[in-house]
Formats: C-alpha cells, structure tokens, sequence
C-alpha cells in the first residue's frame, strides 16, 4: 500500500487539525487489522460498507471504512505539522 | 419548457421585449406568480442571495440607525452587518430564538429601539426548517417606520410567499435551494417606492449614451452581462413547481418529516432540533447523536451508507448557542420533492445503527 497524497482537511469540526491520507489501493479488512496494530481497533462490521476507527491514545485518530481509497487522521489540535512519517511507513509496510 | 432564440442580453434591442422569447422577462413573471409581486420588472437577478443581500443592505439608507436581525440568520445577512457595525455605520440587534429556531413575532417588537431602520429577518432557519411569521413581523417593522428585509433562500418555493400582502419591501432569494434552479443565480425583490443604492454599475447594453448608470427597474441594478445559463434553469425550476404544484411539493416533505419523526424522535440517543409543530418548512431535519460530533455522524453516513447530509454551523453561527450545539454545531438532512419514502427509512435505519458507536469502547 501507498500512500499516494495528504491532504489537510479544512472545515473539519471533529478537529482542526484532520489530515486525509489518500491510498493507492482500496482498504481491505486484512489492511484494518494491521492498522490496528497502532492502537485500539473499533469495527463496526454490521453497516452497510464496514467502518472502522483505530485510536492510538494520546496520538491521533485514524477512521475510514472498507472499499475506499481515503483514511482520515484526526490529530491533536494543538501541534502544528504533526509528523506522521511512521504512521505512512506503516502502511506502506503492508503487502510490502 | 419553450425553446429561446439567441442569447440576447436585452431583448429590446430587437423589438422582442416582454415577448415569450424573452427568457428574462419570462423568468421574472413566473417568479412574480410564485411570490405575488405585481411587477416583475421590480425582480433584480444576482448570483444568489448573497449578493442580493448585499445589495439590500448596503444600498439602503442604514447609516446611523439599528438593524434588529434574529438569531437564525445566515452569515450572508451577518456578515454584511457585521462589517458596517464595525465600520461605525450601524447598530445591530440580535432576537433570540427557541431550541428549534422559532421566534415570535412580538419579540421583534421588543427588540426595536427608536433609531431602528430596518428588521432583516431569515424567513426560514438553514439549520432547523424552522419558519418565521413574515406578515406579522412586517407590520411591526413599518409600524415603527423600519424597512423589512426577508432572506428567502431556504424558503423560496418551500413554503408560499406573499410580497404584495405581506408588505414586503426587499426579499432576497437563490435559485439553487428550492426553486430547483443551477447554482449562481438567484435575485433581490425591491417593493415599488424604495431605492437603493446600486451594488455596481457598468455596461448594460442600452442606453449607451449615458455617462451614469440608468435609471428604473430592473437595469439600474444590473450592470453585468446576465447569467442566462443560470436564468434559464431558473425558469424550468419554476415552470416544475407550477406544474406539480407547491401544496403538493409541501404535502411530500411534509410526509418524509413525520416518518423522521416517527421514527427517530423518541430514539434516547437522538436529539432532534428541527420543529415538529406547523412552523417549519418541513424540508430540513436537524439532528445529533448523543456522544458523537456532527462530523463523524455526516463521514459514516457517507462512507458506510452512501447519503450525504451537511454537518457543523451551516453558515449560522448565532443559532448555536440556543440549541445547545456549541462548539461542533449540528448534522442536517435535507429531503425534496425527489426524494422518497424508501430513502428516508433507509437514512433512518443508518442513522439507528450509528447510534452504537459512542457505546463501543
């Protein structure tokens, strides 16, 4: 997996401060549960196209759900050019 | 819908004025039929509400007095006001609203002070649908000699509109909400006796000897080439709501609001904000789900469901604080005419399984 933009989220109550990473592949439930691995994975199986959330505490937020090419980060509101360098490694580790 | 010759910018430099070739005209006598204005020619487009309302409230003779608005109103009434206030030019006032964006019309009437020039009221909430008393609220307004100014952008073509009855003197309104037109057009109601002070001033295709601006309605507002695109999806916007028949549009979302309430409004996980009394447009459903921010609610329902709502302030930051929203603001469903029964339970059963989510720790 790659990850193929970021892009800043403006007008984004949930927190200012939200990035959307863009994937160069779908996500599949074998990538959740390797995002997983970051924190603590919810995953809500039952909707119609599956949704996820993992919280790594005291970092940030990723949430998305199964079958697009976008994960949304919601980072702390108060650190300005979070450095997401390892969460990108991570994921372009999978399938790597 | 008839087809149109050319795309003339003004028809009476062919001899075509007022003739059913004139998309212009034709446009502003279906408006005028719509919203009971006796001249059409006194129908001024722009490219939406917002420029109407920047037309209305800066061209008026505001400078020195009061301006009573309400709490329901839109950034585009607020932040034109806002900035003659800072300017010094003007006082504002803001009339509170209740937990589903109703107000009084007396409250208005508590709120005018003696230097007060005009009321400038939202006909109906962005967030909650809820509708306001025009005709009564006008009187007030003229009673203590204000002018009364109507944002109608959530209500044109949603709920009937009497310009001549109500004694409206400057209604705004946009195509792309209601009125089922394309998005950049929409236009400003100015009562016959009243003059404001043009937004722009240029080319207008006739008159061309004229070193100022001309004279009369409609073209002493509109400088510009018109948006004729725009005025024509207008124009077929109008002509479906004459042909189905506003009661009939009303009495469909009227139907869609009272399955959401059936369904949702005794949900303990759900508050709802939207009126579920006879003062609403029936067309926006406002709503959150305890434990969870507007925007999350808004991201699953369009990434697990495929339905698209609108989260957050809607534009109207001054309606927060009076349904208890701040700081995340609302979620707000919006259902038409087109949309139908089966879409609405599905949105129901999406908004119920997302309920679970701030029980899942």
């Amino acid at each position: 997996m790659k990850v193929v933009k970021q892009k800043k989220v403006t007008d984004c109550y949930e927190s200012s401060n939200t990035i959307d990473l863009i994937l160069s592949a779908p996500i599949t439930k074998p990538f959740v549960e390797h995002l997983g691995q970051l924190g603590k994975l919810l995953l809500f199986d039952e909707f119609d196209i599956p949704y996820f959330k993992v919280i790594v505490k005291g970092e940030y937020t990723i949430k998305g759900a199964f079958g697009k090419k976008t994960i949304r980060i919601l980072l702390p509101e108060d650190v300005e050019d979070y450095p997401l360098d390892s969460l990108v490694q991570h994921i372009e580790n999978f399938n790597k | 819908m008839a087809s149109f010759s050319g795309p003339l910018v003004h028809a009476s430099r062919t001899g075509m004025e007022r003739d059913e070739d004139d998309i212009l005209y034709v446009c502003r006598s279906k408006l005028a039929d719509l919203l009971n204005i006796e001249d059409p020619l006194h129908i001024i487009f722009t490219s939406g509400s917002t420029e109407a309302l920047n037309l209305a409230l800066k061209g008026l003779p505001l400078e020195g007095g009061n301006v009573v608005i309400s709490a329901i109103e839109h950034n585009s009434v607020i932040r034109p006001l806002k900035t003659l206030e800072k300017e010094g030019k003007i006082s504002v006032t803001i009339v509170e609203c209740d937990k589903n964006g109703y107000i009084e019309p007396q409250q208005f009437a508590e709120a005018i002070r003696d230097d007060t020039k005009a009321i400038v009221v939202n006909h109906c909430s962005n967030v909650t649908g809820a509708v306001l008393d025009i005709a009564e609220i006008a009187k007030i307004a003229h009673s203590a000699g204000a002018y009364i100014v109507v944002d109608a952008s959530q209500s044109a073509g949603a709920v009937p509109i009497d310009c001549k009855n109500w004694d409206i003197d400057l209604l705004a309104f946009t195509g792309h909400k209601s009125l089922y037109g394309m998005q950049g057009i929409g236009g400003l109601y100015i009562k016959d006796g009243i003059e404001l002070k043009p937004l722009k001033v240029g080319g207008t295709g006739i008159l061309s000897e004229l070193l100022l601006q001309p004279e009369g309605f409609p073209i002493h507002y509109e400088a510009g080439t018109p948006n004729t695109p725009g005025i024509i999806s207008l124009y077929a916007g109008l002509q479906f709501i004459f042909e189905t028949g506003l009661e009939n549009i009303i009495e469909h979302k009227k139907k869609l609001y009272k399955i959401l309430f059936d369904e949702l409004a005794d949900n303990p996980d759900i508050e709802i904000y939207s009126p579920k009394n006879e003062h609403t447009s029936y067309s926006n459903f406002c709503f959150n789900i305890k434990g969870m921010v507007p925007e999350e609610v808004g991201y699953v329902l369009e990434a697990s469901f495929d339905i698209w709502v609108r989260t957050g302030l809607h534009c109207a930051p001054l309606i927060l604080p009076y349904l208890g929203v701040e700081p995340w603001g609302t979620v707000r469903a919006s259902h038409s005419y087109f949309t139908t029964e089966e879409e609405i339970y599905k949105f129901v059963e999406a908004v119920k399984k997302i309920t679970i989510i701030p029980k899942r720790k």
